[in-house]
């Protein structure tokens, strides 16, 4: 494993009284498109805003590309492409100007920035708004027009800190398919969100954060597989006594059953074909129901396993 | 630095709240002025007035006063109707004269309250004053031709000559006119509105302050490279604003604002760099949001504009004899003043006084500007 594109150790935060960042680990390597999945407050645009030296920070480092990164750090910053959570354009420039001018912050040949705005133009799909100003431009055009801004100059890592706030939803495909993109193209990619569907849709590894702290890592499945709950089983049903409900809590890999509205829930933990298997207890039983689902897992099981909340409290 | 001043350049030349307080507004309010004040120092119109001759009047009374209203009819202060008793009423009445000068031994003056009340006062306070200085003279002639006739003829000729223990004269080429000042005060007053842009430097610079500001904090442009570019952009465009409005108004308002167009120039260009420095300054200090901060900086601005005599004529003498530091370090003080010395002076001490004054003041707004937005890390945002 080589150097790692960003090294956060032991990190902490104050604001007064408030902890924001609270000894926080972070290691993310080249190539990845890493998650910072966490509710609102957790400390997510706090971690970007360290990396990117714009906030202090009261204990511990950061590295970019493997070295110490500061606020006079031009090169690292150079490598580096940030779309920030509010969007950050002049009203009084068009699309094609705006791009030009935060690429060329980046980028001084002027043949060379010509073509890498095009490409960002292209990229985020807004050539032919290429003369309009930011005001005659719908939310989701403008978050794309935010994301072009933030990667023009081709960085080699991407910071996206919440793209899809307020976006609808076919922009928002965009957008994470653009992510994909970028990441196919080489560059790694760090980016925060509080939907956890986005993180679980793009993201090849994932931290989840509550309250400045670094709860769990891993890849989507690593994390799921830390958790009890490996399938949740619900099924329509009219009335069950408690000796049937004895039954499928005896099940092998069931662990919670529990039986409100008109609807069994199962909770099973491991095991293989655990549905076929319940469906076929209730029969036995002579119970008739109705419509039956099958879930796996997901990241707000995994965060509220571990926390005792839901994702998005 | 070139990119961002490009491009800054392009920004404020788009912002339409900018053209409008840098351009239009200074001309709507440049136009009132005139409108307002252009007839000041216009002289008073000619007062009109019937003369009757009084029944016990000689011939040579009647002959020594016609030479002295021709005179003064030569001279376009009275507009003499002569006329018989009935007609001289009829006319005061109708308010086609101001006064009834009856000559006969002495002149005496009939005036109608009703002119009084129609704030024909004043004319009617000349018509007075002469009368009294006639009758007097002629008192004092006959006197003399009573008492001391071998020495009338002295006393004709010195009675002729007029004698003036001040004499009026120009301190410049030009022809200083009152209501001009109110033209410096308006070119203040946009100078300091320049402060709006200056405060958008410091917003579009301060990552504490916008996501713009953000942005570029963690670009690897040089702030110092940033700040400087955009300021430079900001100042250029402010001066073409206000040398639109200096145009207009000798241009098109015709206001004779000063024979001395390069020194003029550059205290133009001075005075709005000193604007914009002040909206910098603002612009770094604190937290507070763009609104508030714009709302300082337009107050502060009115307030200079106040105590210079924008809305007063007369404020910055009372501000010289009471707080004189303030009108030393007031920036709109200082630029009025350049322009009304550069109109009304030969010599340059106080006009170069004002000018170092103005540039000491912008040396601290822009050190003052540049040590608070220096910053590329914060401990909040």
């Amino acid at each position: 494993m080589g150097t790692p594109v960003v090294k956060v150790e032991n990190l902490v935060k104050r604001y007064k009284e408030l902890v924001a960042l609270d000894h926080f680990h972070l290691e993310i390597e080249e190539g990845e498109i890493f998650g910072l999945l966490g509710p609102n407050g957790s400390g997510k645009t706090t971690t970007i805003n360290c990396i990117l030296s714009l906030l202090s920070f009261d204990k511990g480092a950061i590295e970019v590309f493997g070295q110490e990164m500061r606020p006079d750090s031009y090169e690292l910053k150079r490598q580096i492409g940030v779309v920030m959570q509010n969007v950050a354009v002049f009203d009084e420039l068009t699309v094609y100007e705006n791009i030009d001018y935060f690429c060329g912050l980046y980028i001084r040949d002027k043949k060379l920035r010509k073509q890498y705005v095009e490409e960002a133009m292209e990229f985020v799909k807004l050539g032919e708004f290429r003369k309009f100003y930011p005001k005659k431009l719908s939310g989701g055009l403008l978050r794309r027009l935010n994301i072009a801004c933030g990667i023009a100059h081709k960085p080699r890592l991407i910071i996206m800190d919440e793209p899809t706030v307020a976006v609808d939803p076919q922009s928002r495909n965009n957008i994470l398919e653009g992510i994909r993109k970028l990441n196919e193209q080489g560059a790694t990619v760090i980016y925060t969100s509080h939907y956890m569907e986005e993180v679980e849709q793009i993201c090849t590894r994932i931290a989840i954060m509550d309250r400045g702290r670094n709860i769990a890592i891993g890849t989507k499945d690593e994390l799921k597989q830390m958790i009890k709950k490996s399938e949740t089983i619900s099924i329509d049903i009219l009335e069950m006594e408690e000796e049937q409900l004895a039954a499928v809590r005896g099940l092998p890999h069931v662990y919670d059953v529990s039986c409100e509205a008109g609807r069994l829930t199962i909770l099973c933990s491991g095991g293989k074909h655990n549905l076929l298997r319940v469906l076929d207890c209730l029969q036995k039983q002579g119970l008739s129901f109705g419509q039956v689902h099958s879930e796996l897992p997901t990241l707000n099981d995994v965060f509220l396993e571990i926390t005792g909340k839901q994702l998005r409290d | 630095m070139l990119h961002t001043i490009k491009y800054s350049i392009r920004t404020v030349m788009r912002n339409r709240a900018a053209c409008f307080w840098l351009i239009l507004f200074p001309m709507i309010l440049g136009t009132l002025f005139k409108i307002a004040f252009s007839n000041l120092g216009v002289l008073l119109e000619r007062i009109p007035v019937a003369v009757v001759t009084a029944g016990d009047a000689r011939e040579q009374d009647i002959e020594t006063f016609r030479a002295v209203a021709e005179d003064l009819e030569e001279d376009g202060i009275l507009d003499i109707v002569y006329c018989e008793k009935e007609e001289a009423f009829r006319l005061l009445e109708k308010g086609e004269t101001d006064g009834i000068l009856t000559v006969g031994e002495r002149v005496s003056l009939s005036v109608s309250a009703k002119a009084y009340n129609d704030r024909k006062s004043m004319n009617q306070n000349i018509l007075r004053t002469f009368v009294s200085r006639y009758n007097l003279s002629m008192d004092a002639v006959t006197d003399i031709a009573l008492n001391h006739p071998e020495r009338m003829g002295e006393v004709v000729t010195r009675m002729r000559e007029e004698h003036f223990y001040n004499r009026e004269e120009s301190l410049s080429a030009t022809e200083s006119d009152n209501y001009v000042t109110y033209f410096y005060n308006l070119l203040a007053m946009t100078c300091m509105f320049c402060s709006m842009s200056g405060l958008v430097v410091s917003l579009n610079n301060q990552g504490n302050l916008s996501a713009l500001g953000a942005r570029r904090n963690i670009s690897p442009m040089l702030k110092q490279i940033a700040v400087v570019g955009e300021l430079a952009a900001y100042v250029l465009v402010n001066f073409g604003c206000v040398l639109v409005g200096f145009a207009y108004f000798n241009l098109v308002l015709r206001v004779d604002m000063t024979d001395r167009l390069p020194l003029t120039l550059l205290t133009l260009f001075v005075s709005e760099t000193a604007g914009s420095a002040f909206g910098f300054f603002i612009g770094a200090i604190g937290r507070m949001p763009a609104g508030t901060k714009n709302a300082i900086a337009v107050g502060v601005s009115m307030t200079c504009c106040f105590l210079s005599g924008l809305m007063v004529g007369n404020m910055r003498a009372f501000v010289e004899n009471k707080i004189p530091i303030l009108n030393r370090i007031n920036p709109t003080a200082l630029i009025s003043d350049s322009f009304y010395c550069l109109a009304n002076f030969d010599t340059y001490t106080r006009y170069v006084r004002n000018m170092v004054s103005l540039c000491v003041v912008t040396a601290v707004f822009l050190t003052g500007g540049f040590l608070l937005t220096r910053r590329r890390q914060y401990a909040s945002l």
